[in-house]
């Protein structure tokens, strides 16, 4: 009877212990709000004297009204421009000056700005961090010198660089939502009527505590970061959360097909795009190792047959591209003239079907999934990579001990996963299919 | 206003930034640590193995370096070291080419390969599920290779294809141009292999390279990942204790270099669109404890972006769209480069505001603020890329090459920091002050030659380095 009852009480603690494999993790992640709502994550990992700081702000393109596009991007390099403390460009120089590194971006549904550094700048990080998201500079002067940069970078991308163009056309096509169907960079037209009214509102709408989150991952005092986090941020005004856009897509639209002229393509090309759900569907894990067996895997399915046997093709990219709302897998081939791009698109469908109906064999799928672990892990395995991923598991999920078992979700996809998902989602009536042609000067 | 003026505005307002946040900021410096978080041991044949354990995220680095490179090889024979370290992929008794790489691809182990004058570094990234298999397979790779002449072929013709790329590349042609210039006749210049060279390349060659230079006491192993040391080792034993040992050659004596006595060589590259200039220079008659003076005294004149031409020559002046500089040591003496591009209009000023601000450089007082930037920039640079594991490869690699005692790892950020203003000064004045740089210019000849013909003697190079022909004195 005592004996039953030990074993009992063992069973019961141990069952709060999560099961450590090769594909779980013990991260001691550390999770809290402050007064102001800002969300803040905290890792501590004392292996390197460094630390990375991110700042998510759960806003991006889709963010963006018909006629101002292009907004996000701008306030993007604003936030670079000087805020009450510091000049402008000091907070590079800065963090330049001890050798750290910086960098930021802005998708669709989110804006990041990050830096790692040696482990005893930590408050000259929070410090600068603090001041842009609580006093950023946005006058007049600044927001014209943006517009023209955005104007010349979207010039230099879209002028005379082949294929750039069906780039942006693909995802008008593939989102009827106005939320993800526009450029993050924005559309020339509405560049020149952006105003210092409209960059001041999406500033002081979602730039703002309640809708971001501070991740710092490294070697660093939990007790200690956490002090000067709150006497760094508490004071920020906690301001709105920011409504989020529509972002559902109607459903059912069927097979579309487009073909645009390129007067600075050499070759023909096309793109192929199967929307299918994102990340909080269990669907969207068998799709990933689907992108490792047909595009990304060393050799996949496609660079054997359109690469390497028949030759049709000289260049395959694309991938799955996550969005908040609706992800998309795309397939880019750069083909060879000579093979009409029917006959290439027919090869990788019958690949596809080939999928579809025949179960992936074992070697196929672990071959896969160790490729797509590898890279996982080696994301998993710096400041930075951590701090990216739990930036998005908080922003998307309000979750961020996600990191501890998001790969067992990649891991545990079967054959029968890959089948499933791929006649749900690789399908006809869900492609849009958009030909490039190479048009003659 | 006009754009350029607007430019050369901001140009001079961010130089002055830079000063101000430099001489103000009083933010904490970079904190020291000691580099010591590995293990080290050596196998019964003589490999030396260096273990960082770094635990949480199965996966395993390996980094395997042999000293030997394409300065080992036979004379025409340059390319022999890189077509050997591709070739050990090429086939064994046991595994077929395509069964080796089949095998590679299950595994999802990630390969890199770099050969360079003196040294062959293999590095893989491999999960640690598969550490042992990977392990079993190298020692059956490293000892037992077969170089079958058909898989080498395709080695070889593919690096000839890109030695035929590289007859455009910008930089590639500079950094021949210099090796050739400064290391003609010296083992040092088969770092650049020929069309010809790589055409006499077979599987015995091969395999008498491998034989003779894969051995464990010419080699390091370093690993790092979720491993524990008493395994590793028993690991090691088992798949690496029969690889016998060999002889290990005398290093070759440095050769004085041969420099043309001419002040520039412009070399034709009649697809650039831009103006490529490479300022080297041989600090002969080195000694290590020169090294981290010379580290700094890099950072201070080009090392960064807070460094003298970055600043001068590229925000204030606008002349440059980038610059770079790097130090390569040999065992007893230094390469120190600075590799700029430009617009072809200022090519001229291009080489003469650098050869001012070098003049200035190396006749003026280094300033107290300009040193502590360049520490600090080295320190916390350090910091970030040993937390990446890539530059700890590199400092332990060096040590191994240079046979550097421990301290230089132990104390290299330390080492950094006791840097001072006198130590930076006398190097400049031993290794820049009293000797010319020679310069290369790479970019189409016909546009250049009239804008750098005053500057002095012109030898003019075709893109396969023969000698068109010398002008000016």
């Amino acid at each position: 009877m005592i004996n039953k009852a030990i074993l009992l009480v063992l069973i019961t603690i141990f069952s709060f212990f999560p099961v450590y494999s090769q594909e779980t993790f013990n991260f001691p992640v550390k999770y809290f709000k402050l007064n102001n709502g800002l969300k803040v994550v905290l890792l501590e990992d004392r292996t390197h004297p460094v630390f990375t700081l991110a700042i998510f702000f759960h806003c991006g393109s889709r963010d963006e009204k018909i006629g101002k596009t292009g907004i996000a991007q701008i306030l993007q390099n604003l936030y670079f421009q000087g805020s009450e403390n510091f000049k402008p460009m000091e907070h590079l120089l800065l963090i330049n000056k001890f050798g750290g590194e910086l960098n930021a971006f802005t998708s669709e549904d989110k804006m990041v700005f990050y830096e790692t550094l040696p482990s005893n700048l930590l408050k000259m990080a929070l410090t600068l961090e603090a001041d842009r998201m609580g006093s950023l500079r946005i006058d007049d002067g600044l927001l014209a010198i943006q517009k023209e940069i955005l104007k010349r970078e979207r010039q230099l991308k879209l002028s005379d660089q082949p294929y750039a163009r069906s780039f942006f056309r693909i995802d008008e096509l593939s989102f009827i939502n106005f939320a993800y169907s526009h450029p993050i960079i924005g559309y020339k037209e509405d560049l020149e009527l952006i105003t210092f009214k409209d960059v001041y509102d999406f500033y002081t709408n979602y730039f703002t505590p309640s809708n971001a989150c501070l991740v710092l991952v490294g070697n660093f005092s939990s007790e200690e970061a956490t002090s000067l986090i709150k006497e760094n941020f508490e004071n920020i005004n906690s301001g709105s959360s920011g409504v989020p856009p529509n972002l559902k897509e109607p459903p059912g639209r069927g097979e579309l097909i487009e073909t645009i002229y390129d007067s600075n393509a050499r070759f023909p090309a096309f793109h192929i795009a199967y929307p299918f759900p994102s990340r909080d569907s269990p669907d969207f894990y068998p799709m990933e190792i689907i992108d490792y067996l047909l595009l990304k895997g060393n050799p996949s399915i496609l660079k054997k047959k359109l690469l390497i046997e028949r030759k049709m093709a000289y260049e395959l990219g694309g991938g799955v591209e996550e969005r908040e709302g609706m992800s998309l897998f795309k397939i880019f081939v750069l083909c060879y003239p000579g093979y009409p791009l029917n006959v290439t698109q027919s090869q990788i469908f019958q690949e596809i079907e080939n999928l579809k109906n025949n179960l992936v064999s074992h070697k196929e799928i672990v071959m896969a999934k160790n490729q797509f672990k590898i890279e996982y892990l080696i994301d998993l395995r710096s400041t930075l990579g951590r701090a990216m991923k739990l930036g998005e598991f908080t922003v998307y999920f309000d979750n961020p001990y996600l990191i501890n078992e998001e790969l067992s979700r990649y891991m545990n996809v079967t054959p029968q996963d890959i089948s499933r998902v791929a006649k749900k989602y690789l399908d006809k009536r869900n492609r849009i299919i958009l030909n490039v042609i190479p048009e003659k000067k | 206003m006009s754009s350029l003026r607007k430019n050369k505005i901001f140009h001079q307002l961010f130089f002055i930034l830079v000063l101000w946040t430099s001489i103000l900021f009083t933010f904490e410096d970079v904190k020291e640590f000691k580099i010591d978080f590995f293990k080290n041991f050596t196998l019964k044949n003589g490999l030396e193995v260096y273990l960082i354990e770094e635990k949480g995220i199965p996966l395993v680095f390996l980094d395997l370096i042999f000293k030997a490179g394409e300065s080992s090889t036979q004379i025409n024979y340059s390319g022999l070291a890189t077509v050997t370290a591709e070739g050990i992929f090429s086939g064994t008794k046991k595994m077929k080419a395509y069964q080796i790489q089949d095998r590679l691809d299950f595994f999802g182990v990630k390969t890199k390969i770099k050969v360079a004058d003196n040294y062959t570094h293999f590095s893989f990234i491999v999960l640690k599920e598969y550490f042992e298999p990977l392990l079993n397979m190298l020692s059956e790779l490293i000892q037992e290779s077969l170089f079958p002449n058909d898989e080498i072929m395709k080695k070889t013709k593919r690096l000839i294809s890109e030695w035929q790329m590289n007859r455009i590349n910008n930089k590639q042609l500079a950094f021949e141009t210099m090796y050739y210039n400064f290391f003609k006749g010296s083992p040092l210049f088969r770092l650049f292999p020929t069309r010809e060279s790589l055409s006499r390349i077979t599987g015995k060659d091969c395999f008498l390279f491998s034989k003779r230079f894969y051995i464990p006491n010419n080699s390091i192993f370093i690993l790092r990942g979720d491993l524990e040391h008493k395994t590793t080792f028993e690991i090691l034993e088992k798949n690496f204790s029969g690889w016998e040992r060999g002889q290990i050659l005398s290093p070759f004596l440095y050769i004085p270099p041969k420099r043309s006595d001419a002040n520039i060589i412009l070399v034709d590259n009649p697809s650039s669109e831009n103006v490529n200039v490479l300022f080297c220079i041989i600090f002969p008659s080195f000694d290590n404890s020169f090294r981290f003076p010379i580290l700094v005294m890099n950072q201070i004149l080009s090392g960064n972006p807070f460094s003298r031409l970055y600043l001068n020559l590229r925000e204030s002046k606008n002349i440059l769209s980038s610059v770079e500089s790097y130090l390569k040591f040999f065992n007893d003496f230094a390469l120190f480069y600075i590799y700029v591009t430009g617009k072809e209009e200022n090519a001229r000023r291009i080489i003469e505001e650098t050869f001012s601000e070098i003049k200035k450089f190396s006749e003026s007082k280094i300033d107290k603020f300009e040193l502590e930037n360049a520490k600090n920039y080295l320190k916390g640079n350090c910091s970030l890329s040993i937390s990446y594991g890539e530059r700890l490869v590199e400092i332990l690699k060096d040590k191994f090459l240079y046979s550097l005692p421990d301290s230089f790892i132990n104390n290299y950020i330390y080492n950094i920091s006791e840097v001072d203003e006198s130590s930076v000064e006398r190097m400049v004045k031993r290794y820049i002050k009293f000797q010319p740089f020679l310069v290369i210019v790479v970019g189409r000849k016909n546009n250049l030659i009239e804008k750098i013909k005053d500057l002095g003697k012109i030898e003019l190079f075709d893109n396969n380095l023969n000698l068109i022909k010398t002008q000016g004195e």
